[in-house]
């Protein structure tokens, strides 16, 4: 039955229209993904409100957006590569061993591995959704106000402690992001919160706009800084994307293992694909580094990686889609339109009650990767000439694309003033080191961390107990307690963790 | 936003002495968490204190009110503040003065582009914004102004007659 | 627009194909002027095309027009540009009201194409006060309602906005409101689930897809002061919508959902006690209405439209009388059904009176609570 489910997926997405709009974004999210500093999180909340102008099914509007958020992050891996400037956080260990192989000139090799890890990876990936995405969202369905109190506190751990080097700079964001959830309407009561007296912010903050500000603006503000500091890049150049048969089986190890890895990663809620090509490549290097390659231009080292993000992308899919927990930024962003299309996974089973629609989905994923394969083997050197755009155009046109996109939202001048402000706040904190991606997620998931800590308690009558009634709340609090700790555990066993390996190979962050 | 709008003007100056005092002194003094704990810790302050002023209406929506998280949450969060304060990690680095000031402008400028879309419209409005950042990178001039118009009346024409989404047209009118 | 996503494509690969040509270029400025004018060539080449679509449009539009011209002469206005503001998101009731009656505007030939505006924000708020501060004198405007739009202005909720500053076109169409509990629940009938609220008003735990004071809330309201308990005992959680508040009472976290005819039809793992009507509604033959029961609440949820307060009579009587076309059309009867709504006629100065005595009513009850602002 749910073979037929993906069938029926595959035969809604392969309609004309539906593989046009996958093909549109993937050549889109990938000329996002190479844009310097623009990454998939910019590029899905940007296209999104512009999205919903065409009109298409609420289907077709996912396909073309997942194309965008698959396209976007197989272009960091390129750049990461050609240039090592890592498109976004999960492709940042990319650029270890990749730019070292583009330095030798094997980049084409580089980036066929990349695709092909990514692919295999993807694939994987969609069996282990489908294994256990439909499973898990019968039992998740029937989690009550104080579960989904718990499973969004677990959420907020995981993100907090992986999400950054600090641990309190990551609670700090997560915090900042809830307390922003609060402005509005209060959903018990009507009682209006930090509004101001302006209507507008009656509904709340809108997490597009915060979204595209936090991101798109603050990086257009690095990217001012660089420029201003006369940072130049100098790319390495790609002849012929290629790879051996022999390399392909020397790597084979190398992409099950990231794959695996991945999936399972990316399963946790809260954490998503950078946590995965960390994780990753630690392993790869402590398994198979016998001749201490690794860092120096080793193609197991990009193959690992790749194919650990990519797959942790799919396997954050399962508590997204059951629980409506998203593990990145950018399934922050799936999750909130998916939220504008009521459809809200986590209170009801998607799977069972809106199949078309995430079957398509998943199907359309798959068919992005097979096409990103097929796009990316010509077209790389076409992709990396937008490398070429001056910054004195391409600036001020993130930001007229970005208004475009706030603007269309609410019709308001208003929310434009919030996106500039919010810009400024991203730029501040990003040089301070705060995550942002937890900001956001704090911003989705703070309403339903409050509304289901009240509904817990009239429910019971104001009893406290119901959140430590049976075995599974208290295990959803000793999970959260460990995984809040889980780094420093970690770093305490090993001496180090993987991150520090990473600071260790002597690349910049 | 609740942290920063007391401080919002402020705070960019005090970044930037803090940048100034860091490129003095090649050792990190961890100052910039420092301010960043204080100004967390303000926003933290104002914020729990606006929310004791939210009051139920005393229908029976449980033990728990609107005030109660809001409360919890703001003093989590000053809690963290302190933590910064009290241990700040090293400085980064920040922009130079040029920076800060071409930073500056982009904010203005972005600040005023909301103001004017909808009485000046979008191809106008954008194309000032472009003209603006074209000069801080110095831009061909020759280049510069035909495509500062071009680019946005090409987007003003594909959104409004293949997106069916209407920018606004302003007083010259748009498509 | 069905071809815009090929358009859109087209656009994409010029302009990839035109960064392809620019890259092999040495001289910078030189590539981007080629950039430029590819991009610029390609989308003058759309820009044809474009045109001539939209020169077939504009004349079979002025066919329409033609053939509208006969009714023009006898209703004396026509609305030039129709829009049906909806004061909410995409996807919900108001924005129903606006697509459906809009479509059928259209199809009966009564308007050209009704825009439907979302102006979401408030509750409603950003919208009405948009419309009465900025296009007071539109007449080619309406705006969506429901008891939640009365519900909100006798609660003051519209800063500084009064009903009777509006004119109140029409309703057609009403949903109605029910007790629903699971099958499985030790509630057989109403009067036993009543039996046991009088009984101890804490007991039973109730929810709806609205805060304290909105829509679902105020059946309750409603319901307590006809038993005579005090409706701040009877525990009330709220959920994002209906749908949530369905998925909490089949989870057992609520024990009544007050809801809503349309969106609890069909679903067989509810038992629905009452329907808060005088008659019975078509969508559920078989559920006794409180009425019968012997109580006097019932709870319509009209559907209906008005418009901004300085439209012309002119305006004004055309409203009226295009949606008294669209009650009477096979199209809306099918539309209604399908929706679990059920027949409700009620126009112009009849509705104008209906409405603003709603309104009173709803400030009446409301206030003992303090759930009118200032």
């Amino acid at each position: 039955m749910l073979a037929f489910n993906l069938l029926d997926g595959f035969s809604a997405a392969l309609t004309p229209e539906n593989i046009a709009l996958a093909l549109l974004g993937c050549l889109l999210g990938t000329l996002i993904g190479v844009l310097p500093g623009i990454g998939p999180i910019t590029g899905v909340a940007i296209l999104f409100p512009i999205t919903l102008s065409l009109g298409l099914e609420d289907a077709s509007t996912l396909i073309l957006l997942a194309s965008v958020y698959y396209g976007s992050q197989y272009g960091g891996s390129t750049t990461s590569i050609l240039l090592n400037v890592p498109g976004e956080a999960s492709s940042v260990v990319t650029t270890l061993d990749g730019y070292q192989m583009a330095r030798q000139g094997r980049a084409g090799q580089a980036l066929a591995i990349a695709a092909i890890g990514s692919f295999v990876a993807g694939t994987g990936s969609v069996i282990g959704l489908m294994a256990f995405g439909p499973p898990l969202s019968e039992v998740t369905t029937r989690f009550q106000s104080p579960e989904k109190f718990l499973v969004v506190v677990l959420a907020f751990a995981t993100v907090s402690s992986l999400a950054g080097s600090n641990i309190f700079k990551g609670l700090l964001a997560v915090v900042f992001g809830v307390m922003l959830s609060t402005v509005g309407i209060d959903l018990q009561t009507g009682v209006p919160r930090y509004t101001f007296g302006e209507l507008k912010l009656q509904e709340g903050m809108d997490f597009v706009v915060i979204a595209i500000g936090l991101f798109a603006v603050s990086e257009v503000l690095t990217l001012l800084e660089d420029t201003v500091r006369g940072e130049k890049v100098v790319f390495q150049k790609a002849e012929r994307i290629w790879v051996t048969f022999r390399e392909f089986l020397f790597s084979l190890g190398a992409i099950i293992r990231g794959s695996v890895i991945g999936f399972f990663v990316g399963l946790l809620p809260g954490t998503g694909a950078s946590v995965a090509g960390f994780m990753s490549y630690g392993l790869e290097k402590r398994i198979s580094d016998v001749d201490e390659t690794f860092g120096k231009g080793d193609i197991r080292g990009v193959a690992a990686p790749e194919s650990a993000n990519n797959a942790a992308a799919g396997g954050s899919l399962v508590p997204l889609l059951t629980l409506g927990i998203p593990g990145s930024g950018t399934t922050a962003v799936l999750l909130g339109i998916l939220i504008s299309m009521g459809i809200r996974p986590g209170s009801g089973n998607v799977f069972s009650e809106t199949p078309e629609l995430i079957w398509t989905l998943i199907a359309s994923m798959y068919i992005g990767n097979l096409m990103l394969l097929l796009l990316n083997f010509p077209l790389v050197k076409v992709f990396v000439k937008i490398l070429e755009i001056p910054p004195w155009f391409l600036m001020p046109m993130i930001l007229v694309i970005s208004y475009i996109g706030v603007y269309s939202v609410n019709n308001s001048g208003l929310d434009i003033t919030i996106m500039t402000l919010f810009g400024l706040i991203g730029f501040l904190l990003r040089k301070l080191d705060v995550p942002l991606a937890p900001i956001l997620m704090g911003l989705i998931l703070g309403d339903d961390l409050e509304q289901n800590f009240r509904r817990s308690l009239v429910a019971s009558q104001g009893s406290y107990s119901t959140f430590f009634d049976g075995i599974l709340n208290v295990a959803l609090i000793l999970l959260s307690i460990v995984v809040l700790f889980l780094p420093q555990i970690l770093s305490r066993a090993r001496g180090a963790n993987v991150k520090d390996e990473f600071a260790d190979a002597g690349a910049e962050v | 936003m609740a942290t920063t709008n007391p401080g919002d003007g402020s705070d960019r100056t005090r970044a930037d002495a803090t940048a100034d005092a860091s490129a003095r002194q090649s050792v990190a003094p961890g100052w910039s968490d420092r301010v960043l704990g204080v100004v967390c810790l303000a926003g933290a302050i104002w914020y729990t204190i606006e929310a004791r002023t939210f009051e139920g209406t005393g229908f029976g929506t449980g033990p728990v009110g609107p005030k109660t998280l809001p409360t919890g949450i703001g003093v989590l969060f000053g809690a963290l503040a302190l933590v910064l304060i009290l241990r700040p990690d090293p400085a980064p680095r920040w922009p130079s003065r040029t920076a800060w000031w071409q930073i500056g402008v982009v904010l203005v400028s972005s600040y005023v582009y909301g103001q004017i879309i909808q009485p000046v419209g979008f191809i106008v409005s954008s194309a000032v914004m472009t003209i603006i950042m074209g000069l801080l990178f110095r831009a061909p001039a020759r280049l510069l102004i035909p495509l500062s118009f071009a680019f946005p009346a090409l987007l003003a024409y594909v959104f409004n007659n293949w997106l069916e989404l209407r920018l606004p047209a302003g007083w010259w009118g748009g498509f | 627009m069905t071809k815009t996503w090929l358009r859109l494509l087209a656009m994409l690969v010029a302009a990839a194909l035109a960064a392809a040509a620019c890259g092999d270029g040495d001289d910078d400025a030189a590539a981007d002027e080629a950039a430029t004018e590819a991009a610029e060539d390609s989308a003058d080449d759309s820009a044809d095309d474009n045109a001539e679509e939209a020169s077939e449009e504009e004349s079979s539009e002025a066919m329409d027009e033609e053939d509208e011209g006969a009714e023009e002469a006898a209703a004396g206005f026509t609305p030039g540009s129709p829009e049906c503001v909806a004061p909410a998101d995409a996807g919900g009731g108001w924005d129903f009201t606006c697509r459906s009656i809009g479509q059928l505007f259209e199809d009966l030939g009564l308007t050209s194409n009704v825009v439907v505006t979302n102006q979401p924000g408030g509750g409603g708020g950003v919208a009405f006060s948009d419309v009465a501060g900025n296009r007071n004198d539109n007449s080619d405007l309406v705006i969506a309602a429901s008891p939640a739009t009365a519900i909100r202005f006798a609660q003051n909720q519209y800063e500084g906005l009064e009903a009777d500053q509006f004119r109140w076109i029409g309703a057609i169409g009403a949903d109605f409101g029910v007790v629903a509990v699971t099958t499985d629940s030790e509630f057989e009938t109403f009067d036993q689930l009543i039996e046991a609220v009088q009984a101890d008003p804490t007991a039973v735990v109730w929810g709806g897809g609205s805060p304290v004071g909105g829509q679902d809330h105020f059946k309750v309201l409603l319901l307590a002061q006809e038993l005579g308990i005090d409706p701040a005992a009877v525990p009330w959680v709220a959920y994002d919508g209906g749908g949530e508040a369905q998925n909490a009472l089949l989870g057992g976290e609520i024990a009544v959902f007050p809801g809503d005819v349309s969106e609890t039809i069909g679903n067989e793992d509810l038992r629905i006690l009452v329907v808060m009507a005088d008659e019975r509604v078509p969508a559920l033959p078989d559920v006794p209405t409180t009425t019968e029961l012997g109580y006097s609440t019932i709870f319509p949820i009209w559907r209906g439209l008005l418009a901004p307060g300085g439209m012309t009579d002119d305006a004004y009587d055309f409203w009226v009388d295009a949606l008294g076309q669209v009650e009477a059309s096979d199209a809306w009867v099918a539309a209604r059904d399908e929706n679990g709504l059920s027949p409700l006629r009620l126009l112009g100065d009849e509705f104008q009176t209906f409405a603003l005595q709603a309104v009173g009513d709803f400030r009446t009850l409301s206030e003992p609570f303090g759930l009118v602002n200032e």
